[in-house]
């Protein structure tokens, strides 16, 4: 576990309300982005979000710090998802990432800051090449890359979380990069 | 391109997430220098990872939950209160107990409520000792017990006699039961009956 991460668990173990509002800030975004994927619908997610932090407020007790913090918030927000979706399974479901088709996704502001108009243009088209490639891939595959590349996971965490061996979560992730190669290269086409 | 028989391509993956040991990533990185083909895949794999980060950080960038803290104070607080009603409902849950502790602690505190205590034993002593009583009292005319009957070979019957009542006496063999009929003493021998 990390330095910093130790820091604010000890606080939150002894009912200090702001670094739980500091651990919030920090994973709010992740935790909602992991609950989506699962449960492909912004409202769901939303209420996923919450349960998980008021869970992770609830039993951080129990937390044995032998993991990460977000390995063990990952669990949770997977159980809490799986949970929402066998309760509204019957409820229509939005297609995953529709909601970054929106045009504010591309016109973030950090980006033109630093980007020339070129640039722009060339992230612009990278996004949604990006976004429609990655919508093909099937959610095993989207999970893996989020946890290796965005979450920065390594392979025995995320053969941890996943209850796999590190040799299954290598043949996985290697097959979800060769899948969105090949989706990347039939959209150029 | 060719395609490289030397390696697996899965190899090439974790080669690129520094997930060999080192002895094959030296395998790898020394496979490189000759192979043309597996150099383009890790270069490709380089930049689908990359790729696949700037989807995510696109992603995480193009929403915000500003509500979410505002949120998670009011459901926490509501989860607050809820604890206190679940604890209000604990308490009365567990209340009978506690309130019969309490009024066996009050009970034990006085005399009678010692006396209260041990009701069931005394009870059955002065049970105990109010049937030897009424035996002793009256005992059998005839002081030895005969089988007087068989019924089938399953039960035996005995009798006794006594002076106020008689008692019949029923044993099965098999299951080893005893059925005792006490009977009052009749003086118009018509209505025999069970007391």
């Amino acid at each position: 576990m990390r330095r910093n991460e130790k820091g604010l668990v000890a606080k939150i173990k002894v009912g200090d309300n702001k670094a739980f509002e500091e651990l919030v800030q920090t994973y709010q975004k992740r935790i909602y982005m992991i609950a989506y994927g699962i449960l492909k619908n912004e409202s769901d997610a939303y209420d996923a979000t919450q349960d998980v932090f008021l869970k992770v407020f609830k039993y951080i007790k129990n937390f044995k710090e032998n993991s990460s913090l977000y390995t063990w918030m990952y669990k949770i927000t997977r159980n809490v998802s799986i949970d929402i979706y066998r309760k509204k399974r019957n409820l229509s479901s939005v297609e995953y990432g529709e909601q970054y088709k929106n045009e504010s996704i591309y016109t973030d502001s950090v980006h033109h800051k630093v980007a020339s108009p070129i640039e722009q243009v060339q992230k612009r088209e990278l996004s949604v090449k990006m976004a429609k490639a990655m919508n093909k891939l099937s959610d095993d595959h989207k999970l893996m890359l989020q946890l290796r590349e965005f979450e920065d996971m390594s392979y025995a965490d995320i053969a941890e979380i996943l209850d796999i061996s590190k040799g299954t979560v290598m043949s996985r992730l290697h097959h979800a990069r060769m899948n969105l190669k090949k989706y990347l290269k039939e959209y150029d086409n | 391109m060719k395609k490289c028989d030397f390696i697996e391509t899965e190899k090439l993956t974790a080669y690129v997430d520094g997930e060999l040991n080192d002895k094959d990533m030296q395998e790898v990185a020394n496979h490189l220098k000759e192979c043309e083909t597996c150099r383009v895949l890790v270069e490709e794999l380089e930049e689908l990872s990359s790729n696949t980060l700037f989807h995510y950080e696109q992603i995480e960038h193009s929403f915000e939950l500003p509500n979410l803290i505002k949120d998670l104070n009011e459901k926490l607080k509501n989860t607050e209160n809820i604890t206190e009603e679940h604890t209000l409902y604990d308490n009365i849950i567990e209340f009978p107990k506690e309130k019969i502790k309490k009024e066996e602690t009050k009970a034990n505190d006085n005399i009678f409520g010692k006396i209260y205590r041990f009701a069931p034993a005394i009870v059955s002593l002065a049970a105990i000792l109010l049937i030897s009583i009424i035996i002793s009292n009256n005992k059998p005319n005839t002081t030895t017990v005969n089988t007087q009957a068989k019924a089938g070979d399953s039960v035996t019957i005995d009798s006794l006699e006594y002076s106020k009542f008689n008692a019949m006496i029923y044993k099965t063999k098999d299951k080893n039961k005893t059925v005792i009929w006490l009977f009052k003493e009749n003086n118009d021998n018509d209505d025999d009956g069970p007391i």
